[in-house]
């Protein structure tokens, strides 16, 4: 029996029975439907997230820190590791590492007419922050155009009070950056009536509010900012006593023990999925590294756990979907005991008739399959429309994707309540082929 | 049982020229098990049937008839002895191989017709060519001469619930020959039939194996339908008890000539 000829008389079957055949794919309707969509819910929430991480930050950077960082002076123990360039540069040699890139902060007062402001200078190297992909909102990244140029974190604006003022902090002014002459002192010393002369600054670009991640921050290039620096002690000697916690590289005075050039570094990786591969091996060189890879893979092992939950509850209307399909093919078995009795003793091959019952089996499952399909994405649609729109309020965290359900999803749900179906057929269609052909072409 | 060996060997030497055996059965026996009790349907049957033979196997219910023609079939295995069908083991094939067997060898035409209700004539009729695999216009062509065959020319597309029995034992006939098959078995064919229409579905199925020097088996308890049989084997109680043999030849003018006639004139 070829195969067309097979599809055709099994149609033609199923539509015989139509009652009954609509009422066992619209179970194997329901339990698709109900698999797909419980499955989406828990893709949706993959997916928010990994936006609502992206949003911290990217997920391929890796954060670095000196191992024991906070215990300075034991500079001679063992297994002490410094972030300096030489760092950078065993770093960048690892696989899959695109560039590394040091920060360190500095004390430093900045001044905008009588408004002030404590914001640390983050020191970098400005070519690589080039690389860095930051977003901004305004202005551009620093081109080294011009001279002392900075890059400031949008919230760090806000940060400058008036001294002088009653409530200094209680309505902070909106300083617009780039119109506004900005002094900066590289020290956080107080002083009380006349200050030293301080450096202008060139604001290039402010980021963008929807990356957290840079919005306290003034990036100044590193050398500049070293220059500056020690331009500004040389001149003004005599303040240096009160800079007791944190003196800046030694390194610059000749010293040959190593220091920390950097507190931090952060290191880019092509592709998230070396992201962990990349970690490992720069703990093992010593340092403290730290990604958000690390919480995506927590919250991936949360989401699976309930997505598995979900999954097994959808299974559940599916697996009582599959009992019905195998139940619609034992009863058409029975009806048609004296048809296949026929068939057989007419020429029909044993396989004809499996394989007549298997595809029947699998058409309740392919059509519940699609209809299913269809249903999820009509569920889905509601599910995004009204409950992200009840959450639209609560903030840009909010996750606008509750239910997913990309293409694989739908596709491997047609596949599976097809399967499905071929799985329940196999028992009646093996019953049939075992049928006695004597016993169907009983008169009686 | 020497006596009937004699009587088979002395068949043949009858016969000008040498016969193709076709059905060959030794000592088949078939015993049930009902409720532990053992009932003997068929005792101690040796049956040979040559190719082209028109056989009639003659009993009342309960002969052992049906059950003979089951077990030639493949439909049931013998408890005892060997079924020999064109020098084939039907005792020893599995399910599958009968099967195969079936579709290349035997067509089959039922007591109630037995058509699939929910399909036309011409579909019912080109069934049998569905499991060979001939495409849908080869089938339905060879469909419609077999139909015409059975003078039902008109009623292609009508479902078996719009035919009368004698129209849906027709289309029974032209699905058990469309296959061109070399043995037919019909159980019991005019069992559901009126005289006339007996008569009628008879000579198709005479005139049709006849044409093609196909060999029948037929299972009846009705004397007037083994009139149209070269070989009439009586059966009583799971024994044969006589084989009558008629020459081919004369089968017509002598037998079903005569009885067709005098049916009409009465």
């Amino acid at each position: 029996m070829s195969s067309f000829d097979l599809a055709v008389m099994g149609l033609k079957n199923l539509l015989r029975r139509k009652a009954r055949t609509i009422l066992t794919v619209l179970g194997v309707l329901i339990g698709t439907a109900s698999i797909v969509v419980m499955v989406s819910l828990g893709l949706g929430m993959n997916k928010a997230f990994e936006q609502q991480l992206e949003s911290y930050g990217s997920l391929t950077m890796i954060d670095v820190y000196a191992n024991n960082y906070y215990v300075e002076g034991q500079t001679n123990s063992d297994g002490q590791v410094y972030l300096d360039d030489d760092t950078i540069n065993a770093i960048e040699g690892i696989d899959n590492v695109e560039f590394a890139i040091g920060f360190k902060r500095f004390d430093s007062k900045i001044y905008a007419g009588k408004y002030e402001s404590y914001t640390s200078i983050k020191a970098v190297d400005f070519d690589k922050l080039a690389l860095m992909g930051i977003k901004l909102s305004e202005g551009t990244l620093p081109t080294g155009e011009f001279k002392n140029e900075v890059l400031f974190g949008f919230y760090a604006k806000n940060y400058f009070y008036d001294p002088k003022s009653r409530n200094p902090y209680q309505s902070p002014p909106v300083i617009d950056v780039f119109n506004t002459k900005l002094e900066m002192l590289p020290t956080s010393q107080y002083y009380e009536g006349k200050r030293p002369k301080g450096f202008i600054l060139n604001v290039t670009g402010v980021t963008s509010e929807l990356d957290y991640n840079y919005a306290n921050d003034v990036f100044m290039d590193y050398d500049t900012f070293l220059k500056l620096k020690n331009d500004f002690e040389r001149k003004n000697k005599t303040t240096d006593q009160n800079n007791g916690g944190d003196t800046g590289p030694k390194g610059s005075k000749g010293s040959t023990t190593k220091e920390n050039k950097y507190d931090e570094m952060k290191v880019s990786v092509n592709d998230i999925k070396y992201v962990q591969d990349v970690q490992d091996q720069i703990k093992a060189m010593g340092y403290e590294a730290y990604s958000l890879t690390d919480a995506l893979e927590n919250m991936k092992q949360t989401s699976g756990l309930i997505q598995a939950i979900l999954g097994g509850i959808g299974a559940v209307s599916l697996f009582v979907a599959a009992i019905g399909i195998t139940n619609t093919m034992v009863m058409s078995i029975y009806e048609r005991t004296k048809e296949i009795g026929v068939m057989k003793v007419i020429g029909a091959q044993l396989k004809d008739i499996k394989r007549l019952f298997l595809f029947e089996a699998a058409m309740i499952g392919l059509f519940g399959g699609i209809l299913g399909i269809g249903l999820s994405f009509g569920i889905s649609l509601i599910i995004n429309s009204v409950l992200s729109g009840m959450n639209g309020n609560t903030g840009y965290y909010g996750p606008a994707i509750l239910s997913d359900i990309p293409a694989w999803l739908a596709l491997s749900g047609m596949g599976f309540s097809t399967v499905i179906g071929l799985v329940a057929g196999y028992y009646p269609a093996v019953r049939a082929t075992k049928l006695s052909a004597l016993e169907a072409i009983r008169t009686e | 049982m020497i006596e009937q060996t004699s009587e088979l060997s002395s068949q043949k030497t009858i016969e000008t020229a040498p016969k193709d055996i076709v059905i060959d059965i030794k000592e088949l026996r078939k015993v049930y098990k009902v409720g532990g009790e053992k009932v003997v349907a068929l005792n101690k049957i040796d049956l040979l049937i040559y190719r082209g033979e028109i056989c009639c196997i003659l009993g009342t219910s309960g002969s052992g008839k049906s059950t003979l023609l089951n077990m030639m079939a493949g439909l049931e295995k013998p408890t005892k002895g060997t079924i020999q069908i064109k020098d084939q083991a039907m005792e020893k094939m599995s399910e599958k191989q009968l099967a195969i067997f079936r579709q290349k060898y035997i067509g089959f035409i039922f007591q109630s017709y037995n058509l699939l209700p929910a399909l036309t004539a011409l579909e019912n009729v080109a069934m049998p060519l569905i499991f060979r695999r001939f495409n849908k216009s080869r089938r339905e062509k060879i469909a419609k001469k077999y139909l015409e065959m059975v003078g039902l020319k008109e009623r292609y597309k009508h479902k078996p619930s719009q035919m009368s029995g004698g129209q849906q034992q027709r289309v029974g006939i032209a699905r058990a020959f469309v296959g061109s098959p070399e043995i037919i078995f019909a159980d019991e064919p005019t069992g559901n039939l009126d005289t006339k229409t007996s008569i009628e579905v008879m000579h198709i199925m005479w005139k049709m194996a006849r044409e093609k020097n196909q060999t029948i088996v037929i299972v009846t308890h009705d004397p007037e339908v083994a009139l149209y049989a070269d070989k009439v084997i009586h059966i009583r109680d799971g024994d044969i008890q006589s084989i009558e043999v008629r020459d081919g030849n004369d089968v017509y003018e002598k037998y079903i000539k005569p009885y067709e006639e005098n049916y009409v004139e009465i």
